[in-house]
């Protein structure tokens, strides 16, 4: 297994994160610069949040997206008919782009979650020319992404299956302190920067936080999808507490944290 | 595939390799597949979208190995 994101519904996806990827997106773009004229590599596009920022730049001659999962690229590959963007089907730890083909690289949300990061890596390392700069960003699952620790810490209260579930997404790999500067030193790069990225997540009330949880994909979903419905339900009501934290239902910002890095190819 | 089919993006054409042995392919574009001679795969192209997968490739037979070998590859 290539990748140990569940990735089937696309719609579902933007839902739960696409409607805030774009927000980090930028955010990313900004710490790793762009110039004019560049091949940009979109490595674990899914449905294409960065890739669709990266076109609304003028910078770029051509942005690449790769992912391993078909339905998210049939989606992301149906959003713009932008004539610089291509997307394809890949595997992180097997790429199929020549040597030095491409000036500079991205990877936006993807890598704590391929089964090979290391690997996922050496090869954005290969595909990328000397001196050019690859940057990445991975959630920080443990201290910075509020509205995820609200839904494992309710639910690990109720249920050991969540406490497990939360024990493996706050392990995931590349995801902790200083982890993703270290694996992109260990990758050889050179000039690795380290920062933190943070977005705000802006919900309307408890149903716009818990519809897409309810339908999510990835790890939540898993564990979500699992559920029997009198214990959904038991969930869902210690959620909404949660949330409402004691006030009524309606708006809340949760913030939310992203390790990043770059680096540049020696 | 139909003749509708759209045709991959030029420049993602120039820079795809084989993801096994990262050699050069050959774009059969009758077949909308491109053409691994080194593996011996052929990597299918769905509504315009390689898909670069070794799982996902068809092996190629030994006659159609043979009619590659022979032809010289497109400049």
């Amino acid at each position: 297994m290539a990748s140990t994101y569940t990735a089937g519904d696309a719609a579902a996806y933007e839902r739960l994160m696409g409607r805030w990827s774009p927000l980090l997106a930028e955010r990313l773009i900004a710490f790793a610069g762009l110039e004019k004229g560049e091949t940009v590599l979109d490595l674990g596009c899914g449905t294409g949040s960065l890739a669709l920022a990266l076109a609304r730049r003028t910078e770029p001659g051509h942005i690449l997206g790769v992912d391993i999962a078909p339905p998210y690229v049939a989606y992301a590959a149906a959003r713009s008919a932008d004539p610089r963007l291509a997307f394809h089907i890949g595997d992180a730890a097997r790429l199929d782009l020549a040597d030095a083909s491409v000036d500079r690289s991205f990877s936006l949300l993807a890598l704590n979650f391929m089964a090979a990061p290391s690997r996922a890596l050496a090869e954005l390392a290969r595909v990328t020319r000397p001196g050019g700069t690859i940057a990445a960003a991975v959630w920080d699952f443990t201290g910075g992404l509020v509205y995820q620790r609200i839904f494992w810490d309710t639910a690990a209260a109720l249920d050991a299956a969540a406490a497990r579930a939360r024990a493996r997404q706050l392990s995931s790999p590349l995801t902790n302190d200083g982890e993703l500067a270290a694996a992109f030193a260990a990758a050889g790069l050179k000039e690795v920067e380290a920062c933190t990225l943070t977005i705000r997540q802006a919900y309307q009330g408890f149903d716009d936080y818990w519809q897409p949880i309810r339908n999510a994909e990835g790890p939540v979903g898993d564990y979500v999808k699992r559920l029997p419905p009198e214990r959904l339900a038991a969930l869902e009501a210690a959620l909404e507490a949660a949330y409402c934290a004691g006030g009524a239902d309606g708006p809340r910002s949760f913030a939310a944290s992203a390790w990043a890095a770059k680096g540049s190819v020696g | 595939m139909t003749d509708h089919a759209p045709d991959v993006d030029p420049r993602l054409l120039e820079i795809l390799v084989c993801p096994m042995t990262k050699a050069p392919l050959r774009y059969d574009r009758a077949a909308q597949e491109l053409i691994s001679l080194e593996a011996g795969l052929a990597y299918p192209i769905r509504d315009g979208i390689p898909i670069m997968l070794v799982d996902e490739a068809r092996a190629l037979d030994e006659a159609e190995k043979a009619a590659l070998k022979a032809a010289p590859p497109p400049p």
